[in-house]
């Protein structure tokens, strides 16, 4: 059978995005690694074959029936829980900063939870494409709540990593499916409540976080210590102005910004190309966003509805908040910005993603 | 459910365009001033030291001059481990280093390169550059990071301690202390220019052509009217008969062009060296200088730096005849052709008898010349009283005795007198003959001046114009008259007279064979009971022509049969007033009769050895100083005094001057076109070389061009553009 034509819009503005962050990658990353490995291509050239793979895979994904991936609902569902919990073995689990996210393989690191929140998209997908648990979510808030259970204990896993931009990115996934899936609005603002409860809580468990919040509303009281990420982020993007420093000509990256070729890539990047660059990134993603909900919209089958409702709003949660943590918006959390953050596993996943949401839009209504 | 996909959509949209907004505030609205915080924060001054300003004499000489040094600085948190050493091991390498090689204290060097400070500490200062181009290899070599070299200047004074009263010194950040160096402070510094450079976070340079410079603004230089080699004829001879005369409190010299009012040298001893002007000339105080009190060494180094000669008021006695009698004369109250006075060897006055210094042998019957010529006291209580206390203060007011001279010195001190409503007849006798009142050096010479110079009161000046460094004259000085204060008749009369008190009078001497010479001799004593005396001699050569007014002033002789004017006071100021006559080569007023006396010519020995130009000066018959302590085999000559070309007579001193660091380095110009203005600073200066900045952007041409010899030092001038191609 022929394959349909993927969706030309989604399939461009990726890698249009894929490549505008390969090119950022690079010039965020070259001070520092020339400072550490004395190699300014040093993260240039990781990520550069990551994104030829990637993007290779995603074609190979996007000529795959999205609809083969149902019966591993469960199994996925499992393993991804697994693969979370398994950085608390030792020899296995790799610590940075403090925080246990990686499983190492050798050759290889990657951050399992990447994998888990598409295990979470396909079950909740799987599942709420019967009919009877749709109808048992949108009738019964217990159900909901049960629902809800499921991205709540990964979230406890994820938490003690920790890892809580994971963590709320699983949940709100998981939200927007059920969402989409037709359960009461009002079961979802019930959780408003709880959710400031438990941020109370967390703060109550962990004060250091009360400080966090505090130099989010002024980074400038301690910009030597808690407030430097943001006052530093703060500064490269302002430095922008309307039309940028130039490509290439950032002052931020050389050490003042941390993680600038990762959680703060954006930051370089409004530095160096000013608000017409921030709005156009937003715009791309934008893009992709709608065309996503659009493909859910079309898709002629729930399951297919569903996994692009969770795909979509995995990668426009992540843009958003990355976004708005170095826009300050948010406080600073570690979140990374899709396409752009330097990073393999999360890239090839990000991918693999983007290659099923491009499979289901051959399954759509023209 | 497509109703619900819309929700999501537009919420997310909502959130977007949150994020858009957010973005347009922190970038548009408040863009300017996060980028301002980001440039202080990226962005590091290097000051450019501008060039302090050269004082030279009237001659051309440099008496004062900036020597290009470096001082080493240490940003402590800049130090950084590496794959072979620990942060601290590193800091433990730097503190050895120094305390090895450079002389500093280990467990010092360590507690300042261990410091958590942002800001940059000074390792050492001022630091010629053969050791600061040592540490820079070392830096090289062994891969420190956190330490830097950055210029600076130190003054230099190659005639040591000629004429430091007026020069003065600078501190350790270049201000001027003392004397012109004070004074000219506003017109020597300069304004330092700096050179902006972006560094990242941990305080490296970036690799951006961004940085913006402003060029150091040389100092003016300073020509004075000073003449080096009369300065050192006036200090040697002042210094000898300090010597000879066990002259207790030291003493001063100056010579002034009575027409002009130039002061040609001014002296005070005893000096000091200027190149270390805290430590004490005298050996046996710099002996004990461990063992007394701060406040002691204070005081020693404050009388040490002091300019007697202008802020030392003392009273001048017989040699303020010459003002008094020139008052009589001018007011014309006694009969200058005829015997005015009987002395009987004193005369009383309200009640006290005021003795003559020769009451054992009075004069006799004088004129108001013959007066002078004996310097007899009681005949200037005469002419005093003839005078009378109002005419009396006219003229000190006009002679500028009741008023600093306004001379471009600093810690000029006034006069002491009695009120003039005060004045008893007792007090205008002494003051007659120049006791009970405090005059300075300085005022008595200016004075004298205006009677050998046809009657104009000048103002002294020792400053003849300040030129910008490309030579652009700023200010001129020009000879200020006062007032008249005497009219033409009167001053050739008291020419006549000052000759005769030389020729035949108590100054003979000050004689000097083929010149008339005027003067007066004053033997004063200093307070009322104290035996405290100063011999002084006033001079003015040639008397019929004056070309200098020299005034000798010898405090404390301790020898009590040798402290008269007439005998300490008028050899000093006639060896002092030939040489300059000879110097100055003033037309002889008769041929003498002896002509073996003839002066012998001296030769440039500048590019000689020390014992080369030794031996060749004293074949000549000149007897020879060096002021140089160390190889004299392998050292040249840098400088000389009195110049080449000067005519002196045998035995005359001849001081030779070398500096310790004269050994001339020739470097390669290195090539700095294509460099930012920094990168070409950091290159030349590891070549020891200094630059000059012109334009903006990136280096397109320098001059000399690199392949060339210079010596270390050279300004390699490099003009800059914006070639915003080349990016």
């Amino acid at each position: 059978m022929k394959q349909k034509q993927v969706d030309m819009i989604l399939l461009i503005v990726t890698i249009v995005l894929l490549a505008l962050g390969v090119i950022m990658v690079l010039s965020a990353s070259a001070p520092y690694a020339l400072n550490m490995y004395n190699d300014s291509y040093y993260f240039f050239k990781d990520q550069f074959i990551y994104a030829i793979v990637g993007v290779t895979m995603m074609l190979i994904i996007s000529l795959i029936d999205y609809k083969i991936y149902k019966r591993f609902a469960k199994v996925g569902l499992i393993v991804g829980i697994i693969l979370i919990a398994l950085v608390f073995v030792p020899g296995l689990g790799v610590t940075r900063n403090q925080a246990t996210r990686w499983l190492n393989f050798g050759f290889f690191q990657f951050q399992p939870s990447e994998l888990t929140k598409l295990a979470v998209i396909l079950f909740f997908a799987a599942v709420l494409s019967q009919k009877q648990w749709r109808d048992k979510i949108s009738s019964s808030f217990i159900w909901f709540l049960i629902f809800l259970a499921i991205p709540g204990v990964i979230s406890l896993i994820l938490l003690k990593q920790p890892h809580m931009s994971a963590a709320v990115v699983i949940i709100l996934i998981s939200l927007s499916i059920m969402f989409a899936a037709g359960t009461k609005i009002k079961y979802i603002v019930s959780l408003i409540p709880v959710g400031v409860a438990a941020v109370g809580a967390m703060i109550l468990m962990a004060p250091y976080r009360l400080d966090r919040l505090k130099y989010w509303l002024d980074p400038w009281a301690d910009l030597q210590g808690d407030g430097w990420q943001l006052a530093q982020s703060l500064m490269a993007v302002g430095s922008g102005g309307l039309f940028g420093l130039g490509l290439g000509q950032s002052r931020q990256k050389y050490m003042y910004l941390p993680e600038q070729y990762n959680d703060f890539i954006f930051a370089v990047w409004c530095e160096e190309l000013g608000l017409i660059g921030g709005i156009l990134l937003i715009a791309l993603f934008a893009i992709f966003i709608w065309r996503g909900i659009i493909i859910a919209m079309k898709c002629k089958d729930k399951f297919g509805s569903y996994m692009a409702v969770g795909i979509t709003s995995m990668i426009g949660i992540q843009a958003i908040f990355n976004i708005a943590v170095v826009t300050g918006t948010v406080p600073v959390t570690g979140m990374s910005l899709p396409f752009f953050s330097y990073g393999g596993s999360s890239l090839l996943i990000l991918l693999c993603a983007t290659g099923i949401l491009l499979n289901i839009s051959r399954n759509c209504e023209k | 459910m497509k109703q619900r996909l819309i929700i999501i959509l537009s919420i997310i949209g909502v959130l977007l365009t949150i994020l858009i907004a957010r973005l347009f505030w922190i970038q548009v609205v408040n863009g300017a001033d996060y980028k301002q915080k980001a440039y202080q924060q990226q962005t590091a001054d290097s000051l450019i030291s501008a060039k302090r300003g050269t004082i030279y004499d009237i001659t051309g000489n440099e008496l004062a001059i900036s020597a290009s040094v470096e001082t080493i600085i240490v940003n402590p948190t800049s130090i950084k481990g590496d794959k072979n050493m620990t942060q601290q091991e590193k800091r433990e390498q730097i503190a050895k280093y120094f305390s090895e090689n450079h002389g500093l204290d280990y467990e010092e060097v360590l507690k300042t390169v261990s410091k958590t400070t942002q800001s940059s500490l000074v390792l050492m200062k001022k630091v010629e550059k053969d050791v600061t181009n040592e540490v820079r290899q070392w830096i090289n070599e062994n891969k420190i990071k956190g330490i830097s070299i950055i210029e600076d200047t130190k003054r230099y004074y190659p005639f040591g301690s000629l004429a430091s009263h007026i020069l003065g010194f600078c501190g350790t950040d270049n201000q001027g202390l003392y004397g012109i160096e004070q004074k000219f402070e506003k017109y020597l510094k300069g304004v330092p220019g700096k050179i902006v450079k972006t560094k990242d976070a941990n305080s490296n340079d970036l690799p951006i052509e961004s940085e913006r410079y402003i060029n150091p603004e040389n100092g003016y230089n300073i020509t004075l009217t000073i003449d080096a080699t009369i300065q050192h004829i006036a200090e040697n001879y002042l210094k000898q008969a300090i010597e000879e005369y066990k002259c207790l409190d030291g003493g001063t010299v100056i010579i002034m062009r009575p027409k002009t009012g130039e002061i040609l040298a001014m002296s005070s001893q005893p000096d000091y060296n200027l190149n270390s002007p805290f430590t004490p000339t005298d050996e046996a105080l710099l002996e004990n200088w461990d063992t007394i009190t701060t406040q002691e060494r204070i005081d020693i180094r404050n009388e040490m730096w002091r300019n007697m000669a202008i802020s030392k008021a003392y009273e001048p006695g017989s040699t303020f005849k010459l003002i008094t009698a020139a008052m009589a004369v001018e007011e014309k109250v006694v009969d200058t052709s005829a015997k005015i006075y009987t002395d009987v060897g004193y005369m009383s006055v309200g009640g006290y008898r005021i003795k003559c210094w020769r009451s054992y042998n009075p004069h006799g019957s004088q004129t108001l010349a013959e007066g002078l010529q004996n310097s007899c006291n009681p005949l200037f209580i005469y002419v005093g009283s003839k005078v009378g206390v109002t005419n009396f203060y006219k003229y000190l007011r006009s002679f500028g005795f009741m008023e600093t001279t306004g001379i471009e010195l600093p810690s000029e001190s006034g006069s002491r007198f009695w009120k003039e409503k005060d004045v008893t007849s007792t007090d205008l006798a002494v003051m007659s003959f120049g006791q009970r009142f405090e005059i300075t050096p300085l005022q008595l010479v200016t004075a004298v001046s205006a009677i050998a110079n046809g009657g104009t009161l000048m103002k002294p000046m020792i400053v003849k114009s300040i030129t910008d460094s490309n030579g652009n004259i700023i200010e001129n000085y020009e000879p200020t008259a006062v007032r008249q204060v005497l009219s033409k008749e009167s001053s050739d009369k008291m020419l006549e007279y000052a000759e005769s008190v030389v020729s035949i009078g108590t100054g003979k001497g000050a004689q000097i064979a083929g010149y008339k010479i005027g003067g007066k001799t004053g033997t004063a004593e200093q307070g009322t009971n104290d035996d405290n005396y100063i011999a002084s001699f006033i001079g003015i050569a040639p008397a019929y022509n004056p070309e200098m007014v020299v005034l000798v002033t010898l405090n404390n002789p301790a020898d009590k049969s040798r402290r008269q004017g007439g005998q300490v006071g008028a050899p000093t100021a006639k060896k002092i007033m030939s040489d300059v006559l000879d110097y100055l080569q003033v037309p002889k007023d008769y041929e003498t009769s002896n002509g073996s006396d003839t002066g012998i010519k001296i030769p440039d020995v500048r590019t000689k050895t020390i014992t080369e130009a030794t031996k060749v000066l004293k074949n000549l018959g000149f007897t020879v100083e060096v002021n140089f302590d160390g190889d004299k085999n392998s050292t040249v000559v840098s400088d000389q005094l009195p110049v080449a070309g000067t005519t002196l007579k045998k035995g005359s001193i001849i001081k030779l001057y070398a500096k310790e660091d004269d050994v001339r380095v020739s470097v390669e110009v290195p090539h700095v076109i294509g460099k930012t203005a920094a990168e070409a600073e950091a290159i030349l200066k590891q070549r020891g070389l200094n630059i000059s900045l012109s334009g903006q952007g990136v280096v397109v041409s320098q001059d000399p061009p690199s392949g060339t010899h210079v010596e270390q030092g050279t300004v390699i001038r490099v003009e800059m553009d914006n070639l915003s191609g080349l990016h």
